[in-house]
């Protein structure tokens, strides 16, 4: 029965198609200045990636990364260099300081549109790297400012990635790969690397993301073995070296024992230990408005006829919530209610 | 000033990322710290205890969904019942008397008959039929849900209805704004106010026209009782009428679990979802400030933007059958135009026009037809005259539409066209207040039509194939 569900999508997204599709059909001149401007920006990217991994690029780095013909990467690069964004030393090629700035700026909005779709929007963590690939070509200053406000002017982006500041400034990238980590260390989260996107899903469908607690068990054969969220993983080489750890402050360690709130069954009570990282923007600040807070005490009240959503007690007022949100709280002190 | 600001940079880089956060976590630690040393609860009291009985009875397993099918059909049911008096008796306040009083005195003042007609048979008659067919099953449905709410019994309708509506990529309080949705679409979509998820809002403000309104009940009985329970044995016409019309109101539900799933899966997609549910204790009802709160944020709200669109709605409706070209009134020039159209739909140009023209409210559907198909087919002495809305009882009503050229088919579709078709002005009105958006107005006008006429020209097709 696959089938007619797949095809009862594909009418329904038709169907949101159909009005953006309509206007490409009358692509305007400002939208091809607007292309150049796309073509323009991922270049200097591209060389300020290769310039902060320590690599010379060529207008053979530039084609392959942007995927153009290698005629039109030369016709790119020459522009570049007339309108003084970089320049030739000794026949290397780099970024001049104007051309930094630039770049660093289509670095921000790029990572500002992340925090935003993580933030304010019910996007999909799969769809924030693309969606932001193509804002970032779109917005003025002065709405990159606004929303730079709007988000409380966030360092680092859901990521973990630097956002560089309006002057240009990068908070550090801080930590260590994962795959480095040795037996025994307990770790957070700092960093994900959102590039190739199939690794990237590969990780998120682990529900493994910045913030989470690891507790390295062991680090063999090319695999390293962890615990997060009580479960014990086995990541590969490939996975371990996108992701990012810094060791943990003390007061930020585990508990020995905890478990997730939709464990705690009819007549128990628990303390609140986090709420996941996961949960984020509205959905937390609501949870926290209705009192499920750290170092809340809660209790099981009832569950639906259905079995899901379940009811808590807390601070005195019912609430219900649904089992996938219930396994995003972590709680202690399970207790048998007297 | 460059080095305070540089150390400032330095400090939050060092205090982490998730500053914003811990911040809020620990005032919040802090207070829940102080209250719980400070406040004591005596929480072993008889209310407590009852109040937990109640929940485990209407959340169990086995009682739950019974019980809340029960209490809505009881209020269901005393709307239905209850309103039929009032209903009379505005009638024939406003239509039978109230008529022929008012097209009196402008004959007395010797106004032109045109202006009697456009001002009296045309804006009055429709305004008059439009409260005197709302008002009453609004202001017994509005009061009985009302109550309900205040009890705190709907919180737990919620609560148990949610596994549902999220597998639609819904929320369970949409349950709750579907229910409004029975009784008026208009309110239903007010209702929409208590989910404070955007998205799920969205998906409950464009669903709500799923839900059989008040004013369409009526249009769903009579033709099923005509067209559908005629075609059956005499001794079985009535259940199967009637199963014909829960048939319709069901295949309501179930398509706005549909459109939740499918908006929810693609156009809503980035949408914010969140979801939180209060189930607040359990409290006697505050019988004389709901009747009052019931009646004006409700009943008046919804009536008043009613009568303000059916007053030149019904100026349209006298203009369009008296105003002729070529001894055709407008009416007839259009009804002759789309009935080719209609016809592949199983409909007919009269269901059309009347589909339009009948806007401000679905009440007035069915007269409106009445009077068109009088006025195309030239039936002698039936009717009120060209304009003018009138009523008759089922078996005129079936003969009439009959001489219409109306069958088994016409019938059918009718009552598909009527649950799926624009929800009327007064709650598209009140969509795009709630919405403040012109684009989830157009697509919760236009997408209910896309699909009745892709259900009716799909059934037509089918029933001319067999």
């Amino acid at each position: 029965m696959k089938f007619p569900v797949e095809l009862l999508t594909t009418v329904f997204a038709a169907f949101g198609l159909i009005v953006p599709g309509v206007k490409n059909l009358f692509r305007s001149k400002k939208q091809k200045d607007f292309l150049e401007r796309e073509l323009l920006e991922n270049a200097l990217k591209h060389l300020y990636d290769c310039d902060s991994k320590g690599l010379t690029p060529s207008s053979e780095s530039l084609a392959g990364a942007l995927q153009i013909r290698q005629k039109v990467a030369r016709e790119l690069l020459e522009h570049l260099e007339v309108t003084n964004l970089i320049k030739y030393e000794d026949e290397r090629l780099s970024l001049t300081q104007e051309g930094r700035g630039y770049a660093l700026k289509v670095i921000r909005i790029h990572r500002l549109w992340e925090s935003y779709l993580a933030d304010k929007t019910g996007v999909s963590e799969n769809d924030w790297h693309q969606i932001a690939e193509e804002r970032e070509h779109q917005l003025t200053d002065e709405e990159v400012d606004d929303l730079a406000v709007k988000l409380g002017n966030p360092l680092y982006d859901p990521h973990g990635d630097p956002i560089p500041d309006k002057e240009g400034n990068i908070p550090p990238a801080k930590g260590i790969l994962l795959r480095d980590v040795e037996p025994g260390a307990t770790v957070k989260i700092f960093h994900i690397e959102d590039e190739p996107a199939e690794v990237y899903e590969q990780i998120t469908a682990e529900k493994i993301y910045p913030g989470l607690t690891l507790r390295i068990i062991d680090n063999k054969n090319g695999k390293i073995y962890f615990v997060a969220n009580g479960e014990e993983r086995v990541f590969t080489r490939l996975l371990s070296g996108n992701i990012s750890v810094v060791p943990i402050p003390a007061s930020e360690m585990e508990p020995e024992i905890y478990t997730t709130l939709d464990k705690v069954g009819e007549g128990f009570e628990c303390e609140i230990h986090k709420v996941s990282k996961i949960i984020r923007g509205q959905q937390r600040r609501r949870l926290m408005d209705l009192g499920f807070v750290p170092g809340s005490r809660v209790s099981f009240e009832m569950s639906s006829a259905s079995g899901d959503p379940v009811a808590f007690r807390v601070k005195g007022a019912v609430a219900a919530l649904r089992l996938e949100q219930a396994r995003q709280i972590f709680v202690t002190n399970v207790k048998k209610m007297s | 000033m460059n080095d305070i600001l540089e150390t400032a940079r330095n400090l939050r880089i060092e205090r982490g990322e998730n500053f914003h956060d811990s911040l809020v976590e620990s005032i919040y630690s802090e207070a829940a710290k102080i209250a719980k040393d400070a406040v004591s609860t005596p929480d072993s009291n008889i209310a407590f205890r009852l109040d937990k009985t109640v929940d485990r009875l209407v959340t169990s397993r086995w009682l739950g969904f019974p019980i809340m099918f029960l209490l809505l059909a009881v209020v269901f049911w005393i709307t239905i019942v209850g309103a039929n008096y009032p209903s009379e008796f505005l009638s024939t306040l406003l239509v039978d008397l109230g008529h022929p009083w008012l097209q009196g005195i402008f004959l007395s003042l010797g106004a032109p008959s045109w202006l009697t007609g456009v001002l009296i048979d045309g804006a009055y008659l429709a305004a008059a039929w439009v409260v005197s067919v709302m008002l009453p099953p609004m202001m017994v449905f509005f009061p009985l849900f009302t109550l309900l709410e205040d009890f705190g019994y709907l919180p737990r309708v919620a609560f148990n209805l949610d596994s549902i509506f999220r597998k639609a990529g819904a929320h369970g309080k949409q349950a709750l704004t579907m229910s409004m949705g029975f009784g008026c679409n208009a309110a239903g979509v007010v209702a929409t106010r208590i989910i404070d998820s955007p998205r799920e809002r969205l998906i409950a403000i464009i669903t709500n026209n799923f839900s059989l309104c008040n004013g369409r009940w009526p249009t769903q009985i009579l033709i099923a009782t005509i067209f559908i329970g005629a075609a059956a044995p005499p001794y079985l016409a009535g259940l199967v009428s009637a199963a014909a019309v829960v048939f319709i109101a069901l295949l309501g539900v179930s398509l706005s679990l549909f459109v939740s799933w499918g908006l929810s899966k693609t156009v809503l997609k980035g949408e914010v979802s969140t979801f939180s549910l209060e189930l607040p204790p359990y409290r006697p009802p505050r019988i004389l400030q709901t009747l009052y709160t019931s009646l004006i944020d409700r009943t008046l709200f919804v009536l008043w933007r009613a009568v303000v669109f059916a007053v030149p709605a019904g100026a349209v409706i006298w203009l369009i059958s008296n105003i002729t070209i070529s001894n055709l009134s407008l009416a007839e020039w259009f009804i002759n135009t789309v009935d080719p159209v209609a016809v592949i739909f199983g409909l007919n140009g009269v269901i059309f026009l009347a589909y339009v023209i009948a806007i401000p409210a679905n009440e007035i559907v069915i007269p409106t037809i009445l009077m068109l198909t009088v006025l195309t087919i030239k039936a002698a002495g039936a009717g009120a005259g060209a304009g003018v809305l009138f009523e008759m009882d089922d078996a005129q009503t079936a003969a009439l539409l009959k001489q219409g050229g109306w069958t088994l088919l016409t019938g059918m579709n009718l009552m598909i066209f009527s649950l799926l078709h624009n929800p009327c002005s007064t709650t598209i009105y009140t969509i795009y207040k709630e919405t403040g958006s012109v684009k989830w107005t157009v697509v919760s006008t236009f997408l209910p039509i896309a699909m009745g006429l892709i259900v009716t020209f799909v059934l037509t097709t089918i029933w001319h194939l067999s």
